[in-house]
């Protein structure tokens, strides 16, 4: 029963198509990644639906036996499902990440997989601080509850 | 005993293969969560106080229509209606024996296809009604007015009246 539970959990998990390339070689020990912190936007007065938000809760540490780069793709989950709800659009949302290396300061959210970290050795630990910024959100055809934000964080060695 | 050890062995050797093979140590995900609480605010965004000077016989005879003389704007995150209402029955000011109602003033949503009501001192439906309320949103609306004492009020130039506007969703 345990055994079966793993499994489903594994294939509900809709990633999106994997960047390329994206090597997976060496083993979990000296190869994985830890993403840390919560983030929650919120709004705590009518300006602060005009104004963009940025928080930098989220860290993620890769170790890694080659050369990598991190992506992100992010997908609105939650209330976006009611019939009656407009979801907030995925461009809404901006990532930037520190030891970015080579990759853009900056990327709008998407569904698809977007670079925002590379690293060109390897590493016994890199930490990413990821800043993720809410822009205005004020035409107000969203309705009032939580929505969620599911990132899809992703290491590939090249 | 030597067969159930073996059993057991059995069983959890696939569950080792299981666990290693969806190990998902390089590709993680994580949620944000974006609080969007209840938003219904009305701003009166031009044409907060409106003068009427009848300051002309023609005036008096036809009264002085007000168009586009306020705009209100609107951010509702629930389906929304806005109701429009005097403060009092009657004007403050002129002579107390001969108050002056609320109902000279008329008042409709901008635009010549509309007709104009009388104002009173309940809610009336300015826009969307409460059984048939308008989308989430933001916007405005203008609204003019025409206000027509006549003959019947003595004169004075401290006539004041307070409207007041309210945005719902229930």
């Amino acid at each position: 029963m345990f055994i079966l539970s793993l499994g489903i959990e594994g294939y509900t998990q809709t990633e999106p198509a994997l960047p390329s390339p994206c090597l997976n070689n060496g083993n979990t020990k000296q190869n994985n990644m830890t993403v840390t912190g919560t983030t929650t936007f919120t709004f705590n007065t009518l300006t602060d639906f005009s104004n963009s938000e940025s928080l930098n809760n989220i860290t993620v540490e890769v170790k890694s036996s080659e050369n990598y780069r991190l992506y992100i793709a992010g997908e609105m989950t939650g209330l976006s499902s009611s019939s009656t709800n407009t979801p907030i659009p995925i461009n809404t949302f901006t990532v930037s990440a520190t030891n970015r290396g080579t990759a853009p300061a900056t990327i709008t959210l998407s569904n698809s997989y977007l670079e925002v970290a590379q690293f060109g050795t390897k590493t016994n630990g890199l930490t990413h601080v990821l800043t993720i910024t809410r822009n205005a959100l004020n035409n107000f055809v969203q309705a009032p509850g939580t929505h969620t934000l599911t990132l899809h964080i992703r290491y590939c060695q090249y | 005993m030597k067969n159930s050890l073996r059993l057991l062995f059995f069983v959890l050797l696939p569950g080792f293969f299981c666990v290693d093979a969806f190990s998902q140590t390089r590709y993680l995900t994580k949620t944000v969560d974006i609080i969007v609480p209840t938003v219904l605010d009305l701003e009166v965004s031009s044409g907060a106080n409106q003068i009427a000077d009848f300051n002309q016989t023609s005036k008096i005879d036809n009264g002085i229509e007000l168009l586009g003389a306020t705009t209100l704007t609107y951010k509702s995150n629930k389906a929304w209606f806005i109701t429009i209402k005097s403060s009092d029955a009657n004007f403050t000011g002129g002579v107390a024996e001969t108050p002056m109602p609320a109902s000279i003033i008329k008042f409709r949503v901008n635009g010549s296809g509309n007709s104009y009501t009388p104002l009173t001192a309940s809610d009336q439906s300015l826009v969307a009604t409460m059984g048939s309320k308008y989308p989430r949103g933001t916007g405005t609306t203008i609204i003019d007015f025409h206000i027509n004492p006549g003959y019947i009020y003595p004169p004075a130039d401290n006539y004041s009246l307070q409207i007041i506007y309210t945005i719902s969703n229930l």
